[in-house]
Protein backbone atom coordinates (compact mmCIF):
# COMPACT_ATOMS: atom_id res chain seq x y z
CA UNK A 1 0.00 0.00 0.00
CA UNK A 2 1.35 3.41 -0.94
CA UNK A 3 0.02 6.76 0.22
CA UNK A 4 0.49 9.99 -1.70
CA UNK A 5 1.07 13.22 0.24
CA UNK A 6 -2.30 14.82 1.00
CA UNK A 7 -4.05 11.47 1.49
CA UNK A 8 -6.35 11.30 4.49
CA UNK A 9 -5.56 8.20 6.51
CA UNK A 10 -6.69 6.61 9.73
CA UNK A 11 -4.28 4.70 11.92
CA UNK A 12 -5.21 1.18 12.89
CA UNK A 13 -6.20 0.24 16.39
CA UNK A 14 -3.91 -2.50 17.58
CA UNK A 15 -2.42 -3.93 20.74
CA UNK A 16 0.07 -6.48 19.46
CA UNK A 17 1.93 -8.99 21.54
CA UNK A 18 5.56 -7.96 21.39
CA UNK A 19 6.46 -4.55 20.05
CA UNK A 20 5.16 -1.71 17.92
CA UNK A 21 6.17 1.83 17.04
CA UNK A 22 2.61 3.06 16.67
CA UNK A 23 2.16 5.26 19.74
CA UNK A 24 -1.10 4.59 21.57
CA UNK A 25 -2.16 8.25 21.49
CA UNK A 26 -2.31 8.27 17.67
CA UNK A 27 -3.92 4.83 17.26
CA UNK A 28 -7.32 4.96 15.61
CA UNK A 29 -6.86 8.65 14.72
CA UNK A 30 -7.40 10.53 11.50
CA UNK A 31 -4.57 12.47 9.89
CA UNK A 32 -2.97 13.54 6.63
CA UNK A 33 0.07 12.04 4.93
CA UNK A 34 2.74 14.74 4.62
CA UNK A 35 5.72 12.88 3.17
CA UNK A 36 7.36 9.51 2.66
CA UNK A 37 10.50 9.04 4.78
CA UNK A 38 11.97 6.02 3.03
CA UNK A 39 11.81 2.26 3.39
CA UNK A 40 12.62 0.62 6.72
CA UNK A 41 12.09 -2.69 8.50
CA UNK A 42 8.82 -2.96 10.43
CA UNK A 43 9.77 -3.17 14.13
CA UNK A 44 6.65 -5.22 14.97
CA UNK A 45 8.07 -8.02 12.81
CA UNK A 46 11.76 -7.41 13.43
CA UNK A 47 11.31 -8.00 17.14
CA UNK A 48 10.55 -11.64 16.31
CA UNK A 49 13.51 -11.89 13.93
CA UNK A 50 11.49 -11.18 10.79
CA UNK A 51 12.31 -8.78 7.98
CA UNK A 52 9.40 -6.88 6.48
CA UNK A 53 10.42 -3.61 4.88
CA UNK A 54 7.86 -0.93 4.22
CA UNK A 55 7.63 2.77 3.52
CA UNK A 56 7.45 5.01 6.55
CA UNK A 57 5.17 8.03 6.21
CA UNK A 58 5.02 11.26 8.14
CA UNK A 59 1.39 11.77 9.16
CA UNK A 60 0.16 15.07 10.55
CA UNK A 61 -2.66 15.08 13.08
CA UNK A 62 -4.65 18.11 14.21
CA UNK A 63 -4.44 18.36 17.98
CA UNK A 64 -8.26 18.37 18.21
CA UNK A 65 -8.33 14.97 16.43
CA UNK A 66 -6.04 13.55 19.13
CA UNK A 67 -7.30 15.24 22.26
CA UNK A 68 -10.82 16.44 21.50
CA UNK A 69 -12.04 19.48 23.40
CA UNK A 70 -8.97 19.38 25.65
CA UNK A 71 -6.63 20.17 22.75
CA UNK A 72 -4.73 23.42 22.63
CA UNK A 73 -5.76 25.61 19.67
CA UNK A 74 -3.67 25.80 16.51
CA UNK A 75 -1.45 22.81 17.23
CA UNK A 76 -0.52 19.73 15.21
CA UNK A 77 1.51 16.58 15.81
CA UNK A 78 3.54 14.79 13.14
CA UNK A 79 4.47 11.14 13.65
CA UNK A 80 6.45 8.76 11.41
CA UNK A 81 4.39 5.63 10.82
CA UNK A 82 4.98 2.40 8.90
CA UNK A 83 2.47 1.67 6.10
CA UNK A 84 1.07 -1.29 8.06
CA UNK A 85 -0.25 1.15 10.66
CA UNK A 86 -2.29 3.13 8.11
CA UNK A 87 -5.44 2.74 6.05
CA UNK A 88 -7.07 5.18 3.66
CA UNK A 89 -9.90 6.97 5.35
CA UNK B 1 15.34 6.92 31.19
CA UNK B 2 16.03 9.66 33.66
CA UNK B 3 15.01 9.76 37.24
CA UNK B 4 12.98 12.83 38.10
CA UNK B 5 13.35 12.58 41.84
CA UNK B 6 17.11 13.01 42.15
CA UNK B 7 19.76 10.37 42.67
CA UNK B 8 20.89 7.70 40.23
CA UNK B 9 18.16 5.86 38.37
CA UNK B 10 17.81 2.07 38.66
CA UNK B 11 19.16 1.87 35.10
CA UNK B 12 22.24 3.91 36.03
CA UNK B 13 22.90 1.71 39.05
CA UNK B 14 22.51 -1.44 36.95
CA UNK B 15 24.84 -0.07 34.27
CA UNK B 16 27.43 0.87 36.85
CA UNK B 17 27.38 -2.59 38.44
CA UNK B 18 27.54 -4.28 35.04
CA UNK B 19 30.56 -2.18 34.09
CA UNK B 20 32.27 -2.97 37.41
CA UNK B 21 31.66 -6.71 36.93
CA UNK B 22 33.05 -6.64 33.38
CA UNK B 23 36.14 -4.71 34.45
CA UNK B 24 36.74 -7.01 37.45
CA UNK B 25 36.68 -10.04 35.17
CA UNK B 26 39.02 -8.40 32.69
CA UNK B 27 36.46 -8.44 29.88
CA UNK B 28 36.69 -4.70 29.24
CA UNK B 29 39.23 -2.04 30.12
CA UNK B 30 38.04 1.19 31.67
CA UNK B 31 40.20 3.40 29.46
CA UNK B 32 38.89 1.76 26.28
CA UNK B 33 35.33 2.10 27.53
CA UNK B 34 35.95 5.78 28.28
CA UNK B 35 37.34 6.27 24.77
CA UNK B 36 34.19 4.78 23.24
CA UNK B 37 31.92 6.92 25.39
CA UNK B 38 34.00 9.97 24.50
CA UNK B 39 33.80 9.23 20.78
CA UNK B 40 30.05 8.64 20.78
CA UNK B 41 28.82 11.08 23.36
CA UNK B 42 31.22 13.50 25.01
CA UNK B 43 32.88 14.64 21.77
CA UNK B 44 29.54 15.66 20.30
CA UNK B 45 27.78 18.88 21.17
CA UNK B 46 25.30 21.34 19.66
CA UNK B 47 28.05 23.30 17.86
CA UNK B 48 27.64 21.11 14.78
CA UNK B 49 23.91 21.78 14.62
CA UNK B 50 24.43 25.50 15.17
CA UNK B 51 26.99 25.65 12.34
CA UNK B 52 24.57 23.93 9.98
CA UNK B 53 21.84 26.46 10.73
CA UNK B 54 24.20 29.45 10.50
CA UNK B 55 25.27 28.27 7.07
CA UNK B 56 21.64 27.88 5.97
CA UNK B 57 20.80 31.39 7.22
CA UNK B 58 23.53 32.87 5.03
CA UNK B 59 23.34 30.65 1.95
CA UNK B 60 19.90 30.40 0.36
CA UNK B 61 20.84 27.61 -2.02
CA UNK B 62 22.26 25.55 0.85
CA UNK B 63 19.14 26.26 2.93
CA UNK B 64 16.95 24.80 0.18
CA UNK B 65 19.17 21.73 -0.20
CA UNK B 66 19.21 21.24 3.57
CA UNK B 67 15.41 21.33 3.84
CA UNK B 68 14.95 19.11 0.76
CA UNK B 69 17.59 16.50 1.54
CA UNK B 70 19.51 17.03 4.76
CA UNK B 71 21.50 13.80 4.33
CA UNK B 72 23.17 15.11 1.18
CA UNK B 73 23.49 18.72 2.34
CA UNK B 74 25.22 17.71 5.57
CA UNK B 75 27.84 15.79 3.63
CA UNK B 76 28.77 19.06 1.93
CA UNK B 77 29.77 20.35 5.36
CA UNK B 78 31.88 17.29 6.14
CA UNK B 79 29.20 15.92 8.43
CA UNK B 80 28.65 12.71 6.52
CA UNK B 81 29.73 10.76 9.61
CA UNK B 82 26.42 11.73 11.14
CA UNK B 83 24.74 8.89 9.29
CA UNK B 84 26.89 6.13 10.60
CA UNK B 85 26.17 7.13 14.14
CA UNK B 86 23.99 5.06 16.44
CA UNK B 87 20.70 4.08 14.85
CA UNK B 88 20.33 7.25 12.85
CA UNK B 89 19.09 6.44 9.41
CA UNK B 90 17.96 9.76 8.09
CA UNK B 91 18.05 13.40 9.02
CA UNK B 92 15.42 16.04 8.40
CA UNK B 93 15.69 19.71 9.22
CA UNK B 94 12.40 21.49 9.82
CA UNK B 95 12.21 25.22 9.45
CA UNK B 96 10.42 27.66 11.72
CA UNK B 97 8.53 30.31 9.77
CA UNK B 98 6.48 33.39 10.57
CA UNK B 99 3.43 31.13 10.86
CA UNK B 100 4.77 27.79 12.16
CA UNK B 101 6.91 26.89 15.17
CA UNK B 102 8.36 23.37 15.36
CA UNK B 103 9.43 21.33 18.37
CA UNK B 104 10.77 17.76 18.55
CA UNK B 105 10.12 14.88 20.95
CA UNK B 106 10.26 11.11 21.08
CA UNK B 107 7.22 9.87 22.97
CA UNK B 108 8.28 6.21 22.63
CA UNK B 109 11.79 6.57 24.08
CA UNK B 110 14.29 9.41 23.65
CA UNK B 111 15.31 9.52 19.96
CA UNK B 112 17.27 12.70 19.33
CA UNK B 113 19.64 14.11 16.68
CA UNK B 114 22.63 13.19 18.85
CA UNK B 115 25.11 13.30 15.98
CA UNK B 116 24.51 17.03 15.53
CA UNK B 117 23.51 18.06 19.05
CA UNK B 118 25.34 15.70 21.38
CA UNK B 119 23.52 13.68 24.04
CA UNK B 120 19.98 14.80 24.90
CA UNK B 121 19.35 16.81 28.06
CA UNK B 122 17.64 15.07 30.97
CA UNK B 123 14.36 16.91 30.51
CA UNK B 124 14.11 15.69 26.90
CA UNK B 125 14.13 12.10 28.18
CA UNK B 126 11.75 12.75 31.08
CA UNK B 127 8.32 11.15 31.16
CA UNK B 128 6.84 14.57 31.81
CA UNK B 129 8.22 16.28 28.67
CA UNK B 130 7.45 13.29 26.44
CA UNK B 131 3.86 13.02 27.64
CA UNK B 132 3.03 16.70 27.85
CA UNK B 133 4.61 18.30 24.78
CA UNK B 134 2.28 16.44 22.42
CA UNK B 135 -0.78 17.22 24.58
CA UNK B 136 -0.14 20.82 25.60
CA UNK B 137 2.85 22.13 23.63
CA UNK B 138 2.09 25.80 24.25
CA UNK B 139 1.99 25.25 27.99
CA UNK B 140 5.28 23.32 27.89
CA UNK B 141 6.98 25.94 25.71
CA UNK B 142 5.70 28.60 28.09
CA UNK B 143 7.50 26.85 30.93
CA UNK B 144 10.69 27.14 28.88
CA UNK B 145 10.00 30.88 28.63
CA UNK B 146 8.78 30.76 25.05
CA UNK B 147 5.43 32.48 24.49
CA UNK B 148 4.00 32.11 20.99
CA UNK B 149 1.26 34.20 19.41
CA UNK B 150 -2.05 32.33 19.08
CA UNK B 151 -1.93 32.63 15.28
CA UNK B 152 1.37 30.71 15.09
CA UNK B 153 0.81 26.98 14.56
CA UNK B 154 2.77 24.79 16.96
CA UNK B 155 3.89 21.65 15.16
CA UNK B 156 5.24 18.82 17.32
CA UNK B 157 7.42 16.20 15.60
CA UNK B 158 7.31 12.81 17.32
CA UNK B 159 10.42 10.84 16.24
CA UNK B 160 8.68 7.48 16.16
CA UNK B 161 10.67 5.85 13.33
CA UNK B 162 14.12 6.21 11.74
CA UNK B 163 14.21 9.92 10.91
CA UNK B 164 15.88 12.29 13.34
CA UNK B 165 14.65 15.86 13.33
CA UNK B 166 16.37 19.14 14.06
CA UNK B 167 14.68 22.54 14.13
CA UNK B 168 15.99 25.51 12.17
CA UNK B 169 15.07 28.57 14.25
CA UNK B 170 14.23 31.94 12.73
CA UNK B 171 17.20 34.19 12.12
CA UNK B 172 17.06 37.14 14.52
CA UNK B 173 16.82 40.59 13.03
CA UNK B 174 19.85 42.83 13.32
CA UNK B 175 22.24 40.06 12.29
CA UNK B 176 22.60 40.96 8.61
CA UNK B 177 26.32 41.71 9.00
CA UNK B 178 27.15 38.74 11.23
CA UNK B 179 29.62 36.10 10.08
CA UNK B 180 29.07 32.37 10.56
CA UNK B 181 30.74 32.23 13.99
CA UNK B 182 28.70 35.16 15.28
CA UNK B 183 25.49 33.61 14.00
CA UNK B 184 26.27 30.16 15.40
CA UNK B 185 26.83 31.73 18.82
CA UNK B 186 23.17 32.80 18.85
CA UNK B 187 21.89 29.26 18.29
CA UNK B 188 21.46 27.19 21.44
CA UNK B 189 20.73 23.51 21.79
CA UNK B 190 17.25 24.40 23.01
CA UNK B 191 16.59 26.44 19.86
CA UNK B 192 17.58 23.43 17.73
CA UNK B 193 15.11 21.27 19.69
CA UNK B 194 12.44 23.95 19.37
CA UNK B 195 11.89 24.94 23.00
CA UNK B 196 13.57 28.32 22.47
CA UNK B 197 14.20 30.90 19.77
CA UNK B 198 17.63 31.91 18.56
CA UNK B 199 19.08 34.55 20.86
CA UNK B 200 18.72 38.19 19.90
CA UNK B 201 22.12 39.82 19.34
CA UNK B 202 23.38 41.89 22.23
CA UNK B 203 22.43 45.53 21.98
CA UNK B 204 19.59 44.82 19.59
CA UNK B 205 16.62 47.08 19.99
CA UNK B 206 13.53 45.39 21.33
Amino acid sequence: MTFEPGTRVRTRVQNPYGHTRLPGYVAGRSGEVVAAQGVFGLPDVAVFGGDQVETVYTVRFAACDLWGDDAEPNATVCADLWATYLEVE
Amino acid sequence: MSDEHGGPSPQAIRTSRLEAALVTRGLVETNKLDAIVDEHVSARNPDAGARVVARAWTDEAFRRRLLDDADTALQELGLGWAFNFQSTRRFQVIENTATTHNVIVCTLCSCYPTALLGPPPGWYKSDSYRARVVLEPRAVLGEFGLQLDPDIEVRVWDSTAETRYMVMPLRPSGTEDFDLDQLAALISRDALVGVAQAREPEGAAG
